[in-house]
């Protein structure tokens, strides 16, 4: 037995498992120690490691017991500038924290190892905050803005090896407080003794760590499935993570077991109506390029307006990730993860959060805003498998969800008391906040290779809409468009080509002369059309190519109509453009009031036409033949057409304004589910 | 793929507002016909053509 680390205070004897610690006079037995329970961690005692350019050992280890009977484990990490890092190990996660002196010192990374996390130079001004002072869910006072307390609860120390930093005393129990920050900080303020200690870190990947073993390579013990049997039934009962659950029901008589002894022991009867899970329990499927396996099933339920509401959860493992869930609830599909509670704020910067006080309608994490959906009490009715912590039929949490589809956070309160061995008893809980993504349910049937998986019939809570957002390429297509329309008004303004005032007289037919041999019709006059109709012929002028053509006709009609019967001729060619304009206008008064119908004015837009001389020949033909009509023309080139401008526009919006349309009654469909929906 | 399929549409339309613009088009006219000198100076001759192009219109 030697004490290798310089500051180790305590070393736990591999023989006899005594604790033994050194004071500057002699050595002290300080009891025996339980011998570690075989987990599939991947962290062994004599393993180094790096971490942000500084080299550690992990000398020693201890496994704590929550009082819930959770156990964890925590690594001591001796750096090589001669600081000591807790490394605490629960579920998969690993959570490095330093001892930090109060009031503290900033920063991270900068300085080398420890310190802890920066505090931007804030002073505390005051010792450490009591157990009493702290409330669960609120900022920690005493220490910098920004810890929320996260966890209240007591620990004892069950097993322990190797090189320890402190004097451990085996079996002590003391209370511990668990605080969150903003930027994803860890912290713990330990009330072992008379003056707390506060201990602040990270929650790191193992990667991050570069642990490399310092000895022999078998040394990761891989706790693989068990199977044990029922003390009730007798019957055999499969652990898939038997280092990590605590409770197992037997598939066979319904009895809820406790594992945590090694060999399974009789808790209590559950309900015999089975409920069979869609996804049975040994199924295994990839999320996270991981494969999973489903080694629990819970069935919750809460009552929202005297309606009682149910929905299923299925427990996933693997060794490397920890655990996961999948949440069905009517129909629908999240896959959620567990995520830092220091990290979920409040979008209005109010860190408290009360159930039914609606503080925080809505939070934000990792840059998104999650809108407040429901609140419930939710209470476990049925269980089957394995579970990490003691679960019991009729557990209630009072849990939150918010929204940002396909993302869902939720956040479960869970408070409990504790008789603690220094005194009364305490009011102990947790928070804990997890993150949902949404999955369809063909994604489920596919990764399960189930037969078939129900169609939900409402909209999920974060279910997302299911067409694409297409605003982004409107914005660009319509801001192309109107720099087009701005283009094509402002660089080529029209032309004019003709502008002509014609009077058409009415027609005159001499009278036959009964002496002449045989009568002849008359001969045909220029101006005269047919019918009765009077023909005008332009003077030729010029037409560009490439540029459209206006023509607009006015005429001194009153109560009357005038036709016009247009051509635009090209001599050379043959080429006609013909074009018809029916100028027509009344007015009158009635017991309404004075009316008035048509125009005295028409235009026509003509496509382009080769470029040369043309003619315009204009037949007219109107309704008081005695009389004459006097007529104004003008033709123009390149005119602007600001129907097809907001024809171009308008086409461009159909489909993005369908989308917008289905998107509200999509949202209004998901939000008729909520409790924060609009009334 | 709707969002590409609305981008290749949004795209069409732009480029066919680009076109019509700059080549003077426009919609719901006759297109031009060749009519030779002898058939429009001949009596009526304009009065086929408008008939059966542009339809025949009297008054009311």
């Amino acid at each position: 037995m030697a004490f290798r680390a310089g500051s180790s205070v305590v070393v736990v004897c591999p023989y006899c498992r005594s604790a033994v610690a050194r004071t500057d006079r002699e050595l002290r037995d300080m009891g025996k120690v339980a011998a570690i329970v075989a987990t599939n961690s991947p962290l062994a005692v004599g393993m180094t490691g790096r971490y942000q350019g500084h080299s550690f050992q992990l000398t020693g280890r201890t496994q704590l017991k929550h009082q819930l009977g959770g156990v964890w484990d925590e690594w001591y990490a001796a750096f090589s500038d001669g600081r000591w890092g807790w490394l605490a190990e629960a579920q998969g996660r690993f959570f490095l924290t330093f001892e930090t002196p109060l009031p503290l010192t900033p920063s991270r990374g900068g300085e080398g190892v420890g310190g802890g996390p920066s505090r931007g130079g804030e002073g505390t001004g005051g010792g450490p905050p009591s157990r009493e002072q702290l409330v669960l869910g609120q900022g920690a006072p005493g220490l910098p803005g920004g810890l929320l307390v996260a966890e209240l609860g007591q620990a004892a120390y069950a097993a322990a090896e190797g090189e320890i930093p402190f004097l451990l005393k085996p079996g002590t129990e003391y209370g511990y407080a668990d605080l969150a920050g903003p930027g994803g900080e860890f912290a713990t303020l330990d009330f072992s003794e008379a003056r707390p200690r506060f201990y602040c870190g990270w929650e790191v990947p193992l990667a991050e760590l570069h642990v490399v073993s310092a000895g022999s390579p078998e040394r990761i013990q891989q706790v693989k499935a068990v199977r044990l049997g029922c003390p009730k039934c007798g019957g055999s009962v499969d652990l898939r993570a038997p280092d990590k659950s605590e409770r197992v029901v037997c598939p066979h008589c319904g009895s809820l077991l406790d594992c945590t002894q090694g060999a399974l022991a009789f808790l209590q009867a559950l309900s015999r109506d089975k409920i069979s899970p869609l996804i049975p329990l040994g199924a295994t499927a990839e999320f996270e390029k991981v494969k999973l396996v489903v080694i629990g099933f819970v069935v919750r339920s809460c009552k929202i307006e005297g309606t009682n509401y149910h929905w299923h959860e299925y427990l996933l493992y693997d060794p490397g990730l920890g655990f996961r869930w999948l949440v069905h609830s009517d129909k629908h599909w999240t896959y959620v993860q567990p995520v830092a509670p220091g990290l979920v704020r409040d979008f209005k910067r109010n860190v408290e959060f009360h159930i039914g006080r609606h503080i925080a309608r809505d939070v934000e994490f990792r840059g998104r805003r999650y809108k407040r959906f429901q609140d419930a009490q939710a209470v476990v009715e049925y269980v089957m498998g394995e579970f990490y912590w003691k679960v019991e039929v009729g557990e209630t949490v009072l849990a939150s969800d918010f929204i940002a589809p396909p993302y869902m956070l939720s956040r479960e309160e869970y408070r409990y008391g504790y008789t603690g061995a220094k005194g009364p008893q305490r009011p102990g809980g947790e928070i804990n906040w997890s993150l949902g993504e949404y999955v369809t349910p063909a994604e489920i049937k596919a990764k399960f290779k189930l037969a078939n998986v129900p169609q939900p019939q409402v909209v999920g809570a974060c279910q997302p809409f299911p067409c694409e957002n297409i605003h982004k390429p409107w914005a660009a297509l319509s801001a192309i468009a109107c720099a087009l329309i701005l283009i094509v008004h402002l660089t080529a303004p029209p032309t004019e080509v003709y502008r002509q005032a014609c009077v058409f007289k009415p027609a005159q037919n001499p009278a036959p002369n009964p002496a002449s041999n045989p009568p002849q019709s008359p001969a045909p006059n220029p101006a005269q059309g047919t019918e009765g109709s009077q023909v005008m012929f332009s003077e030729p002028f010029e037409l560009q190519a490439g540029r459209n053509i206006y023509v607009q006709c006015q005429a001194s009609v009153d109560n009357t109509w005038v036709y016009l019967d247009g051509d635009l001729i090209q001599e050379d060619t043959d080429l006609v453009q013909t074009f018809g304009l029916p100028i027509e206008y009344y007015h009158g008064s009635d017991s309404d009031g004075a009316w008035s119908e048509g125009s005295q004015e028409q235009e026509v837009f003509l496509s382009a036409l080769p470029a040369g001389k043309y003619s315009l020949r204009l037949e007219a033909q109107w309704e008081r033949k005695t009389e004459k009509v006097q007529v104004w023309i003008l033709v123009l080139q390149g005119v602007p057409r600001v129907l097809h401008d907001i024809l171009l526009l308008v086409l461009l919006s159909v489909v993005p304004l369908m989308i917008l349309l289905a998107n509200w009654s999509w949202e209004k469909r998901r939000w008729a589910e909520s409790m924060y929906g609009p009334s | 793929m709707l969002r590409k399929i609305y981008i290749a549409a949004g795209s069409c339309l732009l480029l066919l507002y680009a076109a019509a613009t700059a080549r003077g088009w426009e919609f719901g006219n006759e297109p031009p016909q060749k009519i030779p000198a002898d058939v429009r100076h001949s009596p009526g001759g304009y009065r086929s053509f408008h008939f059966w192009h542009s339809g025949y219109r009297g008054g009311k």
